[in-house]
């Protein structure tokens, strides 16, 4: 009898750690998937070697890689997504995709020559906070960033920037709603669809 | 006692069944079909300007007027004078003119900080004033930053919004902009209180200023032109980028405010 309960508490403190020390795990990969994201940023942008464009097609890859785009398309569009059609939806979210690359992508190649630092890491809900700063390595304001990670698919990935409290997923939520309430979502798709024509010329 | 022990295997069984479910929630992620919980569950965590939360914007057709004349005025006055401001004045100048603008409102933060209950803000506040007042010569020069003194600034408005006064409906004010009938409020009150003589408005206190009507007027443009100087390439990426510039900058100033005051 004895050695039952015995096993079942032993079982218990097992679980009870395991669980402590699986979130604790996450928070560390999520601080070293944000770190590596940061430095590979600078990496690209500091590199004497590739030209302006180089530059510039190599932070998109980049930033490509690590955004659910997906994810944050969906939501960006609110009430809005559940009455597009199937077709509907997949052009958006492309589109959203090669939109959001093309727009935010290039404004890091500005980063050279930063340092870059993840200074912790929450957890909320099922999404982690990582609060980062980039800092000049001489003199000048730090940038301080926070970096929205969720888990997709067993990866993790970056659904949202905060700078100066400043949410790019709200705001963008909140300029695409109103844009389509002003001229609906058929010439919203359009505009989004010339945008994103001129923005990879 | 054998009673007992299916009992306590019950409580492991069911400890488990705890532990183990967010396992398997994570594995649920692994689909590809994206569940509307988690977009709500992000509002609920997150959200400053969503739907649910006490955003208003009734006079969205008066602010936006408001916004189109002030977006003129912008255009061709007010941005023009701030790329020549950052054109032909040197960056040691401009910033030692942000220093000094800073410094001096530094007091008035340090009010709002204490009444908020930020002391350690209050005290940053203060020390920050004292030293660059000092050995930053006025205010010229931010040694304080230099020696880790890190404060944020403290407004009325962000005072009431601790208070818990809701923001109340958002309006785009002539020439000056965006706020909310609270941030109204608490402009009106830090026009009015002014520690350091500078009072525009000349209430209370007006004989006893220490400086010129004329300075203060200078002061102040200083103030608009170098506020308006920093903000020169956000302000642009966002108007050439923007489907609904409006709607950005309504949203910018909605988020930037609620940070402030959650801090």
């Amino acid at each position: 009898m004895k050695t039952i309960l015995f096993k079942s508490f032993f079982i218990t403190i097992l679980l009870f750690a395991s669980s402590g020390f699986s979130q604790e795990k996450k928070v560390e990969d999520v601080k070293i998937f944000v770190e590596n994201i940061g430095n590979s940023i600078i990496r690209i942008a500091s590199d004497s070697k590739l030209s302006e464009s180089q530059k510039k097609q190599k932070i998109i890859l980049e930033v490509d890689s690590v955004v659910d785009a997906s994810w944050i398309s969906k939501f960006v569009l609110g009430k809005y997504y559940r009455d597009l059609s199937e077709q509907q939806k997949n052009k958006f979210s492309e589109l959203y995709r090669q939109f959001m690359i093309n727009t935010y992508g290039p404004k890091f190649k500005n980063y050279n020559g930063k340092k870059f630092e993840v200074t912790r890491v929450e957890k909320q809900a099922i999404f982690y906070t990582a609060h980062t700063q980039f800092f000049p390595r001489d003199s000048g304001n730090q940038i301080l960033i926070d970096f929205r990670v969720k888990e997709q698919n067993g990866k993790l990935f970056v659904i949202d920037f905060i700078a100066e409290g400043i949410s790019l997923l709200e705001s963008q939520r909140s300029e695409f709603n109103s844009a389509i309430n002003q001229s609906g979502i058929d010439q919203f798709i359009s505009n989004l669809e010339k945008r994103v024509e001129s923005l990879k010329k | 006692m054998n009673f007992l022990s299916k009992i306590y295997f019950l409580k492991v069984l069911f400890f488990s069944v705890i532990f183990i479910l967010p396992a398997f929630s994570k594995g649920s992620l692994k689909n590809d079909s994206i569940n509307d919980d988690e977009f709500l569950l992000y509002e609920q965590q997150f959200s400053k300007t969503s739907e649910s939360q006490d955003y208003e914007d009734p006079f969205e057709s008066l602010n936006r007027k408001t916004f189109a004349f002030n977006n003129f005025v912008d255009r061709y006055f007010v941005e023009k004078i701030a790329i020549g401001y950052r054109n032909f004045v040197p960056n040691p100048i401009r910033r030692s003119a942000r220093n000094f603008l800073v410094n001096l409102s530094m007091p008035y933060s340090a009010f709002n900080s204490f009444i908020q209950g930020k002391p350690d803000n209050g005290l940053a506040n203060i020390s920050s004033f004292i030293i660059n007042s000092t050995i930053g010569i006025a205010g010229l020069f931010d040694v304080a930053k230099n020696k880790n003194i890190i404060y944020d600034y403290e407004d009325f408005g962000q005072t009431l919004g601790v208070y818990g006064i809701k923001s109340g409906p958002y309006i785009v004010l002539p020439l000056l902009g965006p706020s909310t009938l609270r941030d109204f409020s608490g402009r009106i009150f830090d026009t009015s209180i002014d520690f350091m003589g500078l009072n525009y408005l000349e209430i209370g206190g007006s004989r006893d200023s220490l400086v010129t009507k004329d300075t203060r007027i200078a002061s102040n443009a200083l103030f608009i032109i170098d506020k308006r100087e920093e903000l020169l390439d956000v302000i642009s990426q966002t108007r050439n980028e923007s489907f609904d510039f409006y709607a950005s900058m309504r949203s910018f100033y909605i988020q930037n405010r609620k940070s402030k005051i959650l801090k």
